[in-house]
């Protein structure tokens, strides 16, 4: 009984199973082009004459344009400054900061949680509670604070807020990692002679570092990509390069194709970087925040 | 060997220095601008930017009464649980159908997955940007070719579409966020009971509810969690396309904040409006956490 309805499941002609195969790779490539396509848009429209950037009909064949990429790369046009050099350092330097500070802080924060249940059940929803509070809550303290002591507008500043606000979630997903780690090995290294930290640094660190890496780009990314704190705790020197870019949506008129040219321009030191990586991120998604 | 007790104290000492960074990071960023956020709600303070404030200008809860009393909070509490249960739900719909799409194919699964999660690399602030040219009624692409197919005249930011074309641009950017959790998640699945299903004849529906959503939850749970309170925090994109409008339709409790803070320049209202949201975030969370149990560890 039960044999003959495998059999019939699978006696499927070819010629069907080659055309549901098609169709599902057809739904795939229509899933990807929909949520790429607005970047296509992009990129074509960083090269488009301004004339034909607002013509009607949309214009699709046009004679490329380079201008927006010169006056992007070169401190901006008439109406705005902006530099493109300047605000990329500063994007990098904060994120990258902030990631690494953040992430050393966690790792040793979520490894004390995992192997000692420090603080406990409360002490974890603490932290979990902290990632629920959205950062525009802290908007007037932290501008206060930053302006009363000198934070306000520096790389610095920007840095320990990045940093801050990325703690609770890499606490929550690092203890996950460390909690899937065999004690086992860390108590022969006890019995060895290692100390607690020189353990944690020696032992631990190693095995989780494909979790710490996967954090490490999620937060790294989500400061990356930043726009609210930046805005408003950055006015000339600290300016990231997603604030830089909003600078091109004047009160006037709309820059399109600058934005787009400074768009297309950041986005390339991510995409490659995001294509290098992209083996760690799932295999530090698998081991780490789907295992619950 | 050592003795148990110096062994017991140094586990004691180093457990709570390995913490000590960390709080004292999150202490100074939380618990500071809390208590802060507390005095300065309690002083009428237009424009002055400053951790003392003058004793003249002090208030009592008058802040409090304002925010709690006025429609515009309210309107933006009612519009932020649209769209963050809006989003959440388009999103976590998508991705999952991707990454069971992606999960069932032979060949190329990890070239899609790289282009399918492209746009978690472009800035919330670039992807809008793209959107408020080419959804533009007068000369936006996509406006135009769906006017000349259904002969109308389409305002995507107009009143009355405009929360619903965020929550749109909110999903295509954000599903490939799902889509990852929810693809590793099922990487990580045994093949066991699938197998077992499939030789007793179940459908693939039937292995999909039965199996694969009950199996994947803690993926689920984390996904949501993860995403309702990204869709909570979203405040680039409407900065960017409308800007709280038309009539503040699409104005968020983030968005609500940021105005009244930075362009109403009324220190006091914001700190005031902050506390609150805070507060019934929290007991937002608590509940939805006791009812659903999703991030609970069993």
């Amino acid at each position: 009984m039960e044999g003959a309805r495998v059999t019939a499941r699978k006696s499927r002609t070819p010629l069907s199973r080659l055309a549901k195969g098609t169709f599902m790779y057809l739904l795939a490539i229509l899933a990807i082009l929909a949520v790429n396509g607005p970047i296509l848009y992009m990129v074509v429209v960083s090269f488009k004459p301004a004339m034909d950037i607002v013509a009607t009909p949309p214009k699709w064949i046009f004679k490329p344009d380079f201008s927006y990429y010169i006056t992007a790369l070169t401190g901006g046009s008439p109406q705005v400054h902006f530099e493109f050099f300047v605000y990329i350092a500063n994007s990098i330097i904060v994120s990258l900061g902030g990631t690494a500070l953040a992430l050393a802080v966690s790792f040793t924060a979520a490894y004390s949680m995992a192997r000692w249940r420090t603080g406990g059940e409360n002490f974890r929803n603490y932290i979990l509670s902290l990632y629920l509070l959205p950062p525009a809550i802290f908007i007037p303290p932290l501008f206060v604070v930053f302006q009363t002591y000198g934070l306000m507008d520096t790389q610095l500043g920007l840095m320990i807020a990045y940093c801050v606000f990325n703690i609770p979630f890499c606490i929550l997903v690092l203890e996950s990692f460390i909690r899937d780690i065999p004690v086992e090995i860390e108590e022969a290294a006890w019995i060895d002679g290692c100390s607690k930290f020189g353990t944690m640094a020696r032992v631990t660190f190693p095995l989780a570092a494909p979790g710490i890496v996967a954090v490490g780009i999620l937060t790294f990314i989500a400061s990356w990509n930043e726009y609210m704190l930046a805005l408003v705790l950055t006015r000339v020197h600290a300016v990231t390069i997603t604030v830089g870019i909003a600078k091109f949506i004047t009160g006037y008129a709309i820059l399109w194709g600058e934005i787009f040219a400074a768009a297309t321009l950041s986005m390339i030191p991510l995409l490659i970087f995001f294509l290098l990586i992209q083996k760690y991120l799932v295999t530090g998604l698998t081991l780490g925040a789907v295992k619950r | 060997m050592r003795n148990i007790r110096g062994h017991f104290t140094r586990v004691l000492e180093a457990k709570y220095l390995m913490l000590i960074p960390a709080i004292a990071l999150i202490l100074s960023i939380t618990l500071v601008p809390f208590v802060l956020n507390l005095v300065l709600s309690l002083y009428s303070l237009y424009g002055v930017y400053t951790v003392t404030p003058p004793p003249e200008k002090f208030s009592g809860i008058t802040n409090y009464v304002t925010v709690l009393t006025e429609h515009y909070f309210r309107e933006s509490a009612v519009t932020t649980a649209i769209y963050v249960m809006g989003a959440t739900a388009l999103e976590l719909t998508f991705g999952f159908a991707v990454a069971l799409l992606v999960n069932s194919l032979a060949k190329g699964k990890r070239i899609i997955t790289t282009l399918f999660i492209i746009p978690l690399g472009v800035s919330p602030v670039i992807y809008a940007s793209i959107m408020r040219l080419s959804l533009n009624a007068e000369y936006g692409a996509v406006p135009y070719y769906i006017n000349q197919i259904l002969e109308t005249h389409l305002e995507p930011f107009g009143l009355g579409n405009a929360l619903f074309t965020l929550i749109i641009i909110d999903t295509l950017q954000w599903s490939s966020f799902i889509f990852l959790i929810l693809y590793a998640g099922l990487q990580a699945l045994p093949k066991e009971p699938f197998e077992s299903a499939l030789v007793d004849g179940a459908s693939s529906f039937q292995s999909l509810r039965h199996i694969t959503v009950p199996l994947l939850r803690p993926a689920l749970g984390v996904a949501l969690l993860f995403r309702s309170v990204g869709a909570f925090r979203a405040f680039d994109i409407i900065s960017i396309l409308t800007a709280g409008g038309p009539i503040r339709t699409t104005a968020t409790l983030s968005f609500y904040i940021y105005q009244v803070f930075y362009h109403y320049h009324d220190v006091g209202r914001a700190a005031a409006a902050s506390l609150i949201v805070a507060t019934a975030l929290l007991f937002v969370f608590q509940g939805v956490t006791k009812i659903t149990k999703i991030y609970g560890r069993s």
